[in-house]
């Protein structure tokens, strides 16, 4: 039993050295090159680099933007799972379809898209005036690159959270509200709080990468939105400051780690089945595989 | 007693297909009553359950509970409360607030829920389980907190779907007793589903059996047994030898080309009716000594009797005894005309007996 | 009645995000069919942009490159996280939990820290060309692999895989016949993940691309200033309907169908 486990661990071994080669020790590359200056020796400039003007402006808007957009993309997944369980529409059918499907029209182009639609004489526009109301001045504003960074993310949101509440059983809401809970009761108090794993991990996705989507900020913002995403790329492809680049990019992993140990430690190590002397697992109802399941 | 719940022609049809689920179903459940909802899967019986429930709503027909029409009540208003099948126990909260939540919506003080919680688990024998979470315990542990969670409300009526479906037999059995002393206990109503019959003999006070959305017969479990209406009765309670029969008149019956005297009267002379005899009640006799002879083909030996199998004609008689009989050997069968049931036969297709499997 | 109405507002709440998600897809299509070679400017319907698909040889190539570079990717994605997520599988608490990390880290990271992070590793021993691009969309397929598999792996019944042996099955033969059927659907929606989200990235693509290597993306990035060219609007329409296409017949075949119902059946 123990050397056939054994065994088959070891299949894991050619991702365990991809992974070490291509996800581990790249990140420690970027860590080295954000605490050195240009001739090699240590230095924490790079990661203080915040802190100047532009910088600190671009990561504020940056920080704003992602918040908002995290809010939005979650205020706009909820009723949106919620409408598809109640509709009965299948997993799969909905999953790809619905969520995956945009991603094959090719992303820059979506972007150059809503760019033509939010334009000042664009089509929603054209929409708004023809109903008698003003024209709305979206474009280059910071409201149109959040639109986009909507637009983007907003699958990555709503998949973690649907796939949480499918794996809610009809019988555990009937019982809540057989046990006397309103609809919304049966929302906040049932649906909310099992779809928490999925919420963690939505947010986790959506959040630091929204702070440096540099290409929606450079279509839909038109050069007005400086992203941090943007300040880095400057840095790689024109300044060629790749110690800047590097700090920065250091600071947004540690954004990233924030995120992470919330979910790992809360969600993926608790619902992980509990494994007992013999190796045979116990699984827990309702809450396994919640976690690992989140992100797809 | 007067009566708590009500189910007035109460028909429910599939939105999809139209076809009806439940079918006039009419009943009226007294107040501090046992009463089980019996047959195979696909009956009705837990569509009518979650019709009280409120669940589902009926295509027509009406539920009163305490003579209010309650048929358009949303489950949340309704003082009934129900066990799942599957427990459908909250993972994210534990034990306590498991059984808390319905205390809570009602806004009850935090000092009187922490009383009636501790109460309710004394009563289902799971005390100092509050801290607990839910994916800790057993099958029969949960089990007990869905009752718990379910009786902390003080129902007026209490549901329960197959709650011991997921258990194994032995914990089925210390389940059903204690079912019983909590009923006992907390002196609420139950409404209980099932397809098992035992359970269903064992606990209840009456028995509705169902079939295909229309009740077969309604009684207590010994008449149910003893005194089934209609073959699907006799052959889903129990185990049953059910024969094509001809009524020659009141007290004889021919089985088989055989005259045999039995006790029924009131049928019409050279009718065909349908012959339900238990197994249990027929003996093995010396060849020539029974009503019929036949091959015996097969005994196997169960404990408190021997399981026999005997060929006579075209049918296969279903024996029960504690006498044994040899395979390959001649046998006759024996019947005390107490023990045969005559049954007219059914009259439409829905009473049309089913395979039981 | 409240019932028919919330029906209704879920509806209609649906078909907005709906045509939120789908109006730029819409407006590319349209686009495609434009005699102009303005985005902003209509100039009559043409089927010219999908006559002269092929005839620019930049076009040419970055296609081939991306699709060949997402099922490559997907298809290497495949054999190594498949593996990796039994070995996964039989991990006790910490190895799991260290894997389950390193998994998330491709997914939870921004792509431009990817992006870069394989950047500056890759020039130290390797030159940046179409190499380097399909060690970095490898890189952050095989999480999507990994993830869609061990679920299925967690639920699958392990039962009939040692029923087989003991009927005389060798391990390899028991493993193609009993155990991978039963993963079918995990592969083919990692699979699928992995060529999708390979065909959609464009952030990790332009970091770590070298020079004269373009995919799609970066292509129409580099175009953005001077002006797209309008056979980009209609091979993006090609590949988005044909994938329509192909996923509409995967998933309303009709054994298929009838499988989702009976899952959806009412118990």
């Amino acid at each position: 039993m123990d050397r056939n486990r054994k065994q088959r661990q070891l299949l894991a071994l050619p991702y365990v050295l991809w992974s070490i080669a291509f996800t581990v020790i790249p990140l420690l590359v970027i860590i080295r090159y954000a605490v050195t200056d240009k001739d090699g020796h240590f230095s924490v400039s790079n990661l203080l680099a915040f802190s100047t003007p532009v910088n600190a402006k671009a990561f504020l808007i940056s920080l704003e933007i992602a918040l908002i957009c995290t809010v939005i993309c979650v205020l706009l997944a909820y009723p949106l799972v919620m409408v598809v369980r109640r509709l009965r529409i299948s997993r799969m059918t909905f999953m790809l379809f619905f969520l995956i499907m945009p991603m094959w029209m090719n992303f820059i182009l979506r972007m150059l898209a809503l760019q033509m639609i939010l334009s000042n004489n664009g089509i929603l526009n054209m929409i708004v005036t023809g109903l008698g109301f003003q024209p709305l001045a979206l474009a280059n504003t910071k409201a149109a690159v959040i639109i986009g960074v909507v637009y983007d993310y907003l699958p990555f949101m709503m998949l973690p959270i649907f796939n949480t509440i499918s794996d809610i059983g009809e019988d555990v809401l009937e019982a809540a509200s057989d046990l006397g809970a309103s609809p919304l009761s049966v929302f906040f108090r049932v649906i909310l709080p099992m779809s928490l794993p999925g919420l963690k991990s939505g947010i986790t996705i959506v959040f630091v990468p929204s702070m440096t989507s540099f290409v929606i900020a450079d279509i839909l913002g038109g050069g007005k939105i400086q992203l941090i995403g943007n300040i880095i790329e400057q840095e790689f492809t024109r300044s060629t400051n790749w110690n800047l680049g590097s700090g920065l990019s250091a600071a947004l992993m540690l954004f990233m780690l924030v995120g992470m140990s919330f979910t790992i430690k809360d969600d993926i190590l608790p619902s992980h089945p509990v494994k007992d002397e013999e190796g045979e697992k116990k699984e827990a109802p309702g809450g396994e595989g919640i976690s690992r399941r989140a992100v797809l | 007693m007067e009566n708590i719940i009500e189910l007035k022609n109460v028909t429910k049809r599939f939105e999809d297909d139209g076809s009806a689920a439940v079918k006039d179903f009419n009943l009226s459940v007294k107040r501090g009553e046992f009463v089980t909802f019996l047959g195979p899967s696909g009956c009705g019986k837990t569509t009518t359950l979650r019709m009280i429930a409120g669940f589902d709503t009926p295509t027509s027909g009406s539920i009163l509970l305490d003579g209010r029409d309650i048929t358009a009540l949303p489950p949340n208003k309704r003082p009934i409360n129900t066990v799942f099948q599957r427990y459908a126990l909250f993972p994210h909260l534990n034990i306590y607030d498991n059984i808390a939540f319905g205390l809570k919506l009602k806004k009850i003080k935090e000092d009187e829920i922490r009383k009636k919680v501790t109460e309710v688990l004394e009563i289902v024998d799971l005390a100092g389980f509050e801290k607990r979470s839910t994916s800790t315990l057993s099958g029969g542990q949960q089990q007990r907190v869905a009752i718990a969670r379910a009786i902390v409300n003080e129902p007026e009526v209490l549901l329960l779907d197959e709650p011991l479906g997921a258990l194994d037999l032995k914990l089925r059995q210390v389940m059903q007793r204690e079912l019983m002393r909590i009923k006992k206990e907390v002196n609420i109503t139950f409404i209980y589903v099932t397809h098992d019959q035992g359970e269903a003999l064992t606990m209840s006070d009456r028995i509705v059996v169902m079939n295909k959305g229309i009740i077969q017969q309604t009684g207590d479990p010994v008449s149910i047994y003893d005194e089934p209406q209609n073959a699907f009765v006799a052959d889903f309670i129990g185990e049953s030898n059910i024969i094509d029969g001809i009524m020659v008149r009141d007290r004889l019956v021919k089985i088989q080309g055989v005259d045999v005297p039995c006790v029924d009267t009131g049928f019409a002379e050279n009718e065909a009716v349908d012959v339900v005899i238990r197994p249990e009640d027929l003996d093995i006799v010396e060849e020539g000594a029974g009503f019929i002879d036949g091959l015996v083909t097969e005994v196997i030996y169960e404990g408190a009797y021997y399981d026999i199998r005997v060929m006579a004609g075209d049918y296969e008689w279903h024996i029960q005894s504690n006498m044994s009989a040899t395979p390959g050997k001649k046998a006759g069968l024996a019947i005390l005309p107490d023990n045969i049931q005559i049954m007219h036969k059914p009259r439409s297709s829905d009473e049309e007996i089913i395979e039981k499997d | 009645m409240k019932k028919k109405l919330l029906d209704l507002v879920s509806r209609f709440y649906f078909i907005i995000i709906m045509f939120f998600l789908y109006a730029p897809i819409l407006v590319m299509i349209v686009l495609s069919f434009n005699n102009s070679r303005s985005r902003v400017v209509w100039g009559g319907f043409t089927l010219q942009w999908y006559k002269t698909l092929f005839s620019n040889r930049q076009i040419r190539e970055a296609f081939f490159f991306t699709i060949g570079l997402a099922l490559l990717s997907a298809v290497i994605a495949l054999l190594i996280g498949t593996a990796a997520a039994f070995g996964i599988h039989a991990m006790r608490r910490r190895g799991y939990a260290i894997m389950m990390g390193v998994t998330n880290i491709p997914l939870l990271n921004a792509d431009i820290v990817t992006g870069i992070a394989l950047m500056l590793w890759f020039i130290r021993f390797l030159p940046l060309g179409s190499g380097s691009v399909l060690i970095a969309h490898v890189t952050f397929n095989i999480p999507y692999v990994i993830l869609a598999l061990l679920p299925k792996i967690e639920q699958m019944n392990m039962a009939i895989y040692e029923a087989s042996r003991d009927l005389g099955a060798t391990a390899v033969r028991g493993f193609f016949t009993m155990i991978l059927p039963q993963l079918t659907g995990g592969l083919l929606s990692g699979f699928f993940m992995a060529v999708t989200m390979s065909m959609d990235d464009f952030m990790i693509t332009y970091f770590t691309r070298g020079a004269g290597v373009n995919t799609l993306s970066t292509m129409i990035y580099g175009e953005i200033r001077k002006g797209i060219k309008p056979e980009m609007y209609a091979l993006s329409t090609v590949i988005f309907a044909a994938v329509f296409l192909i996923l509409i017949c995967v998933n309303f075949w009709p054994s298929n169908r009838k499988a989702e119902k009976r899952r959806e059946g009412i118990i």
